[in-house]
């Protein structure tokens, strides 16, 4: 009896829900125009390629971004997340790795009632202080081929500053 | 504190979300606060010299030896998995695959084999945290839906690693601990533990994997 249920739970901890439907939409290769807020005026901007592929018997979006050379500032950029749906937690989890750090970001959150927006909270250390700061992305499924992500960070007092901006768009 | 939020936002900038391209230190000079008051881009420093920042961040995002360390284990690997779920270990003969990723910084793991009769498949990346000092490890597999994460230290060697956390189940949470034992270029183990129900405050070994070089 105990072991059913042991295996029962299992099950439960493995099985997809409508949740990991959501990533569908994402699947494929996207143009990135990335805007990065750095200082006074204009943002930096360059572009890049995000490829989305469900991992995993569709529990997980693999996420591999690489950067355009011909755009911007950032041709030998990397990154590769995942994004998946927590069924135990009942939470949408990121993680995020890229060539400029060689640390781990990850990040939950939820989807929105509108079901096309997604609030991620995570956090990362302060270098400066080594305390934890918050960062929280945004993002937006416009239609199947168009969808964005911003990005901000916490200030010291508590506001949420913009720190990136990507809208992706579906290649053809 | 001039330059506190401005390095943070450099780094900030440089590990960019669920999807970003980053750079190394850019955000460097002034003040902006452009259209809402709560949307405001990260304020920058006024006492930092530009290229000390700019080399300190390049050096914390650069791997250093943890990761040529890691980096050895790239190849094909045979995989023999023994894990104790009742008093005989199943034996599972599996496969995995280690990639070094992203300029060196992580290694990928992918791991195939056949579990009780079912496919299974994993995907893992090792890295180490020169921000926090510490190892990271995060772990996705065809049996759960969750991200399971990791973080811990080696021995002096750099050839034992310990990493644990938190392990979620519908039966709760319990922490769990990994131990990657290199023993040489071709030959090193994976082990599981868990805390011992039977001796509160120890640890018991609940699987061991044994990974022999293919090629």
């Amino acid at each position: 009896m105990a072991e059913t249920t042991k295996h029962d739970q299992c099950a439960q901890m493995g099985a997809l829900c409508e949740h990991h439907d959501s990533f569908k939409p994402f699947v494929g290769t996207f143009r990135a125009e990335v805007k990065m807020w750095m200082g006074p005026g204009d943002p930096m901007t360059s572009s890049g390629a995000m490829t989305n592929t469900l991992v995993l018997g569709g529990k997980f979006l693999a996420q591999d971004y690489v950067g355009d050379p011909s755009h911007g500032p950032f041709g030998d950029f990397a990154g590769k997340g995942f994004w998946g749906y927590n069924t135990v937690d009942d939470r949408y989890e990121g993680v995020w790795i890229d060539t400029a750090c060689t640390f781990m970001m990850t990040e939950h959150g939820q989807r929105e009632p509108d079901g096309r927006t997604w609030t991620m909270l995570g956090s990362m250390t302060n270098p400066e202080t080594g305390t934890p700061m918050r960062k929280k992305s945004v993002i937006r499924l416009r239609d199947a081929d168009h969808h964005s992500m911003e990005m901000f960070f916490e200030t010291p007092d508590g506001q949420w500053a913009r720190s990136m901006h990507i809208e992706y768009v579906r290649k053809r | 504190m001039g330059c506190c939020f401005g390095r943070t936002g450099v780094v900030a900038l440089c590990a960019a979300g669920i999807a970003g391209a980053a750079g190394l230190g850019f955000g460097l000079a002034g003040r902006h606060a452009p259209d809402a008051a709560t949307v405001r881009t990260v304020a920058q420093p006024e006492d930092m010299d530009m290229a000390q920042m700019m080399e300190a961040m390049k050096k914390l995002g650069t791997p250093g030896k943890p990761h040529e360390q890691l980096a050895q284990l790239a190849g094909t690997w045979k995989a023999e998995a023994k894990f104790w779920m009742g008093p005989e270990p199943t034996v599972e003969q599996g496969r995995c695959v280690y990639e070094v990723v992203l300029g060196g910084r992580f290694l990928r793991s992918h791991y195939t084999m056949s579990f009780m009769g079912e496919p299974f498949e994993g995907i893992g990346f090792l890295g180490y945290d020169n921000l926090k000092r510490e190892y990271v490890s995060v772990w996705f597999d065809t049996m759960s839906t969750g991200a399971w994460i990791q973080t811990g230290h080696a021995d002096e060697a750099g050839t034992t690693i310990t990493i644990e956390g938190v392990a979620e189940s519908p039966m709760g949470e319990s922490p769990m601990r990994n131990v990657w034992k290199i023993e040489s270029k071709d030959r090193h183990m994976l082990e599981f533990h868990e805390p011992d129900p039977e001796n509160p405050g120890e640890w018991h070994t609940t699987g061991v994997i044994t990974y022999t070089r293919e090629r």
